[in-house]
């Protein structure tokens, strides 16, 4: 028969707090497992890509002919942002400033600008119609703007297959990205964009951007009925 | 770690803690679950006390479902107390009481459903009283199973497991997931003596309760609250025949429901201010850790639904603020990929996803135990998505509604 015992036993009620902190622990521990699982995937990712970039480069370098035909950037273009998208959402499980997030960060950077230099290098041997954007952003408190440019630009590069854009964190400490900073003398007037060689600082919408372009591609790529140039924004700024 | 991932933390660590507490109580004693039917138990007289007002829709159907019982006929004792109805209510069940001696219907002044509760536990003729709702329908099998506890003298009330009647839409569904997993819930309470509520449908007492502890009260138009706090300081024990089940109409519209539920929240927190005492847990025990536990679950259980609110609202307006940015050109997006590497496998996410596999249990078992059979997956899905909403939504006005002293009219 039933019995109603309403009488507190303390040593079940310690042993649950235990089993729920083993079980609260073990929440902790398996997500750190795949987190670190997820780094050595992109870490993986990043090097196959790595791989794949310098391929090409040694082909431009050995081949007296360039391999155009065999050119597959745009491949290397979206496994790029593919890595991105891992990339952000390690970075948001482990936070922006963790130090394992911040070696794939660079890691990461340093392949986009690897790709960015055979895109240029790409597009001039192989007189492609490509436009090509660095985008360097900041944090919100740096930039309030940044997170309204990064979904224009997601926006467009999804739209226009001949845009490439590569997102840069002008706060990481990196050589080479510092180089960049410094040849194309950039201000810490966030967001800056730099479309194929000309700097434009400040938020652009995404008419400004889409006349921009219009300056570097056949118009008939953007709009096929439309026949005159626009002007460039008055942020512009030529690289010298 | 900003302030609502610490709140996060503390409402999965309680929501977990409370879930191992149920499992293992359980487990425990999962070989009680269940009492075995004796065809040799001597069944005795039950009073049954259906009070009733405007039910003219129902009640032929409640009286009827208490006549088809399996239990001896002539061991039923069928009170109809019309609470001053204003519709056939009166008519229709003295239709009854014309073709069966077994009821007695009886009309009074309104006074709300606790005086007509009384008035018909003042007119049984047995040692044992059955409080059904007008609204509700006795399962043949629901009394047999209930009175088989009173072969046990401490036993001073059993209850039903409540169903919602064959639902038909959302709405009724959500509440049919609800009341099952209340079911089951409660079995398990009743083995650590911490049932805090005899639901309306149908429970049965012996008389001896309301002669020594008195009658119904209004308690805030929630007395099946108050007589369950008044039992559980008085030390009586309370049962669970999780198998005997009463169907009862759910509510159909959301503001019927709204308002039932403001009406049962509002009697919850003024009947725990008037039964505080039982939050001791030196005396009161599993009762009181039970009692405890519910009302930090409310608060947090607001306190999240707030944030993930105001998260989500945020979020929205960002979303509508980026469509404007790109013109509303939502053709230029195609779907990320999907891949483990993007999937949130933070420790709330991961912890979260343990509660939500806490709940899906509960519901498994109380789809098990309750031996019911028609539990549709898809109203599962609805009650896992729109409960917490509801709920949070629920407390709030009520919380509203209990500052300004605003109280919700029920008769």
């Amino acid at each position: 028969m039933e019995v109603n015992e309403k009488k507190i036993s303390w040593v079940r009620y310690l042993l649950i707090f235990f089993l729920t902190l083993v079980i609260f622990g073990s929440g902790f521990y398996l997500s750190n497992t795949i987190v670190e699982k997820k780094i050595t995937a992109i870490s993986k990712l990043q090097q196959g890509l790595s791989i794949d970039i310098l391929s090409i480069e040694t082909q431009f370098s050995i081949l007296t002919q360039v391999p155009c035909k065999n050119l597959n950037e745009s491949t290397l273009a979206k496994e790029l942002y593919d890595i991105a998208l891992k990339l952000s959402s390690v970075g948001s499980s482990l936070g922006e400033n963790n130090p394992d997030y911040l070696i794939l960060k660079k890691y990461y950077s340093i392949l986009e600008i690897k790709h960015w230099l055979l895109l240029k290098k790409a597009a001039k041997e192989c007189q492609m119609d490509l436009v090509s954007v660095a985008y360097f952003y900041g944090d919100k408190k740096s930039c309030q703007n940044c997170e309204d440019q990064g979904y224009i630009l997601t926006a467009l590069r999804e739209k226009y297959p001949f845009l490439r854009v590569y997102s840069f964190d002008y706060l990481l400490p990196l050589v080479p990205l510092e180089t960049i900073k410094s040849i194309y003398n950039l201000k810490n007037n966030l967001p800056v964009l730099v479309i194929n060689d000309d700097v434009y600082y400040g938020l652009k919408s995404q008419e400004e951007l889409e006349t921009i372009f219009k300056t570097y591609i056949k118009l008939n790529k953007l709009e096929p009925t439309e026949t005159s140039t626009p002007t460039t924004s008055s942020t512009s700024t030529k690289k010298n | 770690m900003t302030i609502f991932e610490i709140l996060t933390y503390f409402s999965i660590f309680i929501g977990l803690y409370f879930a191992i507490f149920i499992f293992s109580t359980f487990f425990e004693n999962r070989k009680k679950i269940h009492l075995k039917d004796d065809k040799q138990y001597d069944f005795p007289l039950v009073s049954l006390v259906v009070p009733c007002y405007n039910e003219e829709l129902n009640i032929a159907k409640t009286i009827q479902s208490i006549l088809n019982l399996d239990y001896p006929s002539d061991k039923l004792d069928i009170i109809v107390i019309d609470d001053g109805s204003n519709d056939q209510t009166y008519q229709k069940a003295k239709e009854f009481e014309l073709e069966d001696n077994r009821v007695r219907v009886f009309k009074k002044e309104n006074g709300g459903k606790y005086t007509a509760l009384n008035l018909g536990i003042s007119k049984a003729k047995a040692n044992f009283v059955a409080t059904v709702d007008a609204d509700s329908y006795l399962h043949t099998l629901s009394l047999r199973k209930m009175m088989l506890y009173f072969a046990d003298s401490s036993i001073k009330a059993t209850i039903s497991t409540v169903v919602v009647d064959r639902p038909k839409n959302i709405l009724e569904g959500v509440q049919y997931v609800e009341y099952l997993m209340g079911g089951f819930l409660r079995k398990v309470f009743s083995f650590v003596g911490g049932i805090n509520v005899v639901p309306g449908p149908l429970a049965v007492f012996r008389k001896e309760v309301f002669e020594k502890l008195g009658a119904f009260r209004r308690a805030y138009q929630t007395e099946d609250l108050e007589i369950a706090l008044r039992m559980q300081r008085a030390n009586y024990k309370i049962a669970h025949a999780i198998d005997a089940i009463v169907y009862t109409n759910g509510c159909k519209t959301f503001k019927e429901l709204f308002y039932q539920r403001l009406r049962w929240r509002q009697g919850l927190i003024f009947n725990f201010i008037d039964y505080k005492d039982l939050l001791n847990l030196k005396k009161h025990g599993n009762l009181a850790f039970l009692m405890i536990n519910s009302i930090v679950g409310i608060f947090l259980s607001v306190v999240i639904f707030l944030f993930v609110a105001y998260q989500t609202i945020s979020l929205i307006i960002r979303q509508i603020h980026f469509l404007f940015l790109i013109r509303w050109d939502t053709l230029t997006f195609s779907l990320p990929k999907l891949s483990w590497i993007t999937l949130n496998t933070t420790p709330v996410a991961l912890l979260s996803l343990v509660a939500i596999i806490c709940c899906l249990i509960y519901i498994l078992l109380s789809k098990i135990y309750t031996l019911n059979q028609e539990m549709k997956y898809t109203n599962i899905a609805f009650y896992i998505l729109l409960f917490p909403i509801l709920n949070a939504v629920w407390w709030i006005s009520t919380f509203w509604s209990t500052l300004i002293r605003k109280e919700v009219i029920w008769k």
